[in-house]
């Protein structure tokens, strides 16, 4: 949790308290065992998550401290990152730590070449995967050091609309 | 004293056992149900607007669902609508129903999409697919105590009226509804084993007929059912196949009623199995286990030759294959559309005021649900027959099936959903999660060049690799993200030869660092 830990209380403050504890609610719910924490089992109970490629993905950055669960500061944090009151680049965030999966801040080739692989799975051949992953680190790495910055990410990704998108009313 | 009471008891509540069987057994209503139904939803909204139980009900309320129904009711049904239709844009990306433009920049298409993928990710606080196997949650209170987990004092008239309710329900409804209930079902036992004796088969099918129908409705009184039957012109003849979607084990019953149907199902045990055995003494049904997965093949060869018969019942099927609690119609297994081309949809919906006639079967038995259809007010429910349907040329069971699905949830106002039913017992398997990705990969051929990456293509990323980081940095500047990937490839290809000039003179003398920046001072 590290630097972050001031994060919790303003994060929160994208949900009252009504909302907040309605997610507790939920968050009981998912919690199957009563351990206090969502393992990825308990995330894969929900049929609309268990076909999702990316899901173990979304459960990692979930994952503040990497113990492999979620509990619920984790749960609401992750949550609040989705909220209609969350500003466009803590989304930005949300989906380039999709990619960036050692969290060093930028998105590799190995990174990008795993992430859509989940994504499609075998129908590409690796080959044909490389050469995708290639030109889009070629193309939009500016300053060439062979990986993707936040920055960079955000000329690609900067027209779509990830505001929209990525929103989640509780 | 007490046993004279009885005793006085006994003549009138015999002459009104009587009157119903008789008033069952020709399908004739006095309209007594429907008075009564309509009095207690009265006193349902009377209670609901006089004492806004919710609000105060809701917070305390164990489950979210109670939550989100009162907020949704609050605000009508477009919210829900919505968040819904937001959902559904992975889907049909991924079935591509959506009409895109081919040539995307892959990049683009695939950030977006992961976004896609992020934003399924609200199924956390609120699945479609969970939520439609959980019974669900009234927007005012019947008086029920199971549709909340605990009695709780709001006022001492509601607290009257649900005594009062207790009472009628247990000691008065319960043992009418018995008797009825054991009347109609020993009547339809006793007839199809009888009827099964005869030997002549014109006979026997309309004796079984005329029986069916009479016990069937006798049995549903019980329930104090009132069934509201609509476009009766589109029921099935012989030998069809009818579809209708799946709420409970008393759908069946609810719908022989009107028709009488040639049974498919799982065999189930207790009284359910010996129901299954008489039936089968009297008409031509088909039974499987649902483990038997061999056995699959014979029971669509069964299907098969039953349908060709024009002179068996139509076959009634729930092609959902399990309960869902009649918000949604789920994923139509294609089996059922494998076997003929015309079908028969029926669209049934519950009014659930009065009770849920959900039948959760992982936490009741069937013998539990029986107990609490007869201790509820009364099942009210609606059937539309829908015009018969028929496979169109080039259309595969797959897409026939979603086609009626469709019909049957718009036609009973239920959320059409693409989901398997089955997820209430096992997990996704890993073929559909390949398939997810395959239909993923699909979309990206649709949508971008990736299935073209060709020799070109090939050369410009080689080029790029090699180039010098000043080269790169002149090179990107000349390109911007509105070009399409053709005019990118194109663009690169043009530096090949400076490329290949430098590496050319770099190999063949020593001091390649100092001849590279001569050479690019000549772009």
């Amino acid at each position: 949790m590290g630097n972050e830990s001031s994060l919790p209380m303003e994060m929160c403050s994208n949900f009252d308290a009504y909302e907040i504890r309605r997610l507790a609610r939920r968050f009981k719910k998912l919690d199957i065992d009563g351990s206090g924490s969502l393992s990825v089992e308990e995330f894969m109970s929900l049929p609309e998550l268990q076909q999702n490629p990316l899901v173990q993905r979304v459960i990692d950055i979930f994952d503040e401290d990497g113990n492999g669960e979620v509990d619920f500061r984790e749960f609401i944090q992750g949550i609040s990152q989705f909220s209609v009151k969350g500003d466009k680049s803590t989304k930005l965030k949300f989906a380039f730590r999709i990619y960036d999966m050692d969290r060093d801040g930028f998105i590799s080739n190995g990174e990008l070449f795993q992430v859509l692989k989940m994504m499609v799975g075998n129908n590409l051949k690796d080959t044909q995967l490389q050469q995708i992953v290639d030109k889009t680190i070629l193309f939009h790495d500016k300053d060439g050091d062979g990986k993707i910055s936040f920055q960079e990410f955000c000329d690609v990704v900067g027209s779509l609309d990830v505001h929209e998108k990525m929103v989640v009313k509780p | 004293m007490f046993g004279i009471l009885l005793l006085l008891l006994v003549p009138p509540v015999v002459l009104l056992l009587i009157v119903v069987i008789i008033l069952a057994t020709f399908g004739k209503s006095l309209g007594i149900r429907e008075f009564y139904a309509d009095v207690l939803l009265r006193i349902f909204e009377w209670g609901s607007s006089a004492y806004p139980i919710n609000e105060i009900e809701y917070e305390t309320d164990e489950t979210l669902e109670g939550t989100t129904r009162l907020r949704r009711s609050s605000s009508s049904d477009i919210g829900t609508l919505i968040v819904r239709e937001k959902s559904e844009a992975l889907e049909s990306k991924l079935y591509g129903n959506e009409i895109e433009p081919g040539n995307q920049k892959t990049v683009r298409v695939i950030v977006n999409d992961s976004l896609d993928f992020i934003t399924e990710w609200k199924a956390i606080i609120e699945d479609q697919v969970t939520s439609r196997f959980k019974a669900e949650q009234l927007p005012s209170w019947n008086l029920l105590t199971r549709t909340r987990f605990s009695f709780q004092y709001i006022s001492w008239k509601l607290t009257t009226l649900w005594v009062g309710g207790f009472f009628l329900r247990y000691f008065v409804l319960v043992p009418l509804r018995t008797a009825v209930f054991g009347v109609g079902f020993f009547m339809m036992v006793i007839t199809c084993f009888t009827i099964g004796l005869i030997p002549h088969q014109g006979t026997r099918k309309w004796l079984y007929r005329h029986a069916m129908l009479m016990s069937m409705r006798i049995v549903a009184r019980s329930f104090s059912s009132i069934i509201r039957y609509h476009d009766q012109e589109n029921r099935a003849d012989r030998g069809g196949i009818c579809v209708a979607n799946h709420t409970s084990p008393i759908d069946v019953l609810i719908l022989s009623t009107d028709n009488c149907y040639a049974m498919i199902g799982q065999k189930q045990g207790g009284i359910l199995g010996f129901m299954q055995t008489a039936l089968s003494r009297g008409e031509h049904h088909i039974w499987f286990e649902r483990s038997e997965a061999n056995d699959r093949k014979q029971v669509t060869e069964r299907l098969k030759e039953h349908t060709n018969d024009e002179s068996k019942l139509p076959i009634i099927i729930f092609p959902e294959g399990t309960c869902i609690n009649n918000t949604g119609v789920m994923m139509f297994k294609k089996g059922s559309f494998e076997i003929g081309s015309t079908i028969y949809p029926i669209a049934m919906k519950y009014d659930s005021r009065l009770t849920d006639a959900f039948w959760n079967s992982s936490e009741q038995s069937y013998g539990e649900y029986l107990w609490r259809m007869m201790t509820s007010w009364a099942i009210i429910c609606d059937i539309w027959y829908l015009p018969k349907m028929t496979k169109q040329e080039g259309e595969d069971a797959i897409a026939f099936a979603r086609r009626v699905k469709r019909a049957i949830a718009q036609k009973g106002g239920l959320v059409d959903l693409e989901w398997d039913g089955m997820l209430k017992r096992e997990r996704v398997s890993s073929k559909l999660v390949q398939l997810h990705q395959k239909r993923y990969f699909e979309r990206l051929q649709r949508t971008t060049s990736i299935n073209t990456i060709g020799e070109e293509q090939s050369e410009a990323l080689q080029l790029m690799q090699q180039m010098t980081e000043e080269e790169r940095s002149l090179l990107l500047k000349e390109l911007d993200d509105t070009m399409d990937e053709a005019t990118l490839v194109k663009k690169v290809n043009e530096y090949g030869p400076v490329v290949r000039k430098r590496l050319q003179s770099s190999t063949a003398s020593n001091h390649s660092q100092l001849s590279n920046p001569g050479e690019k001072k000549d772009l």
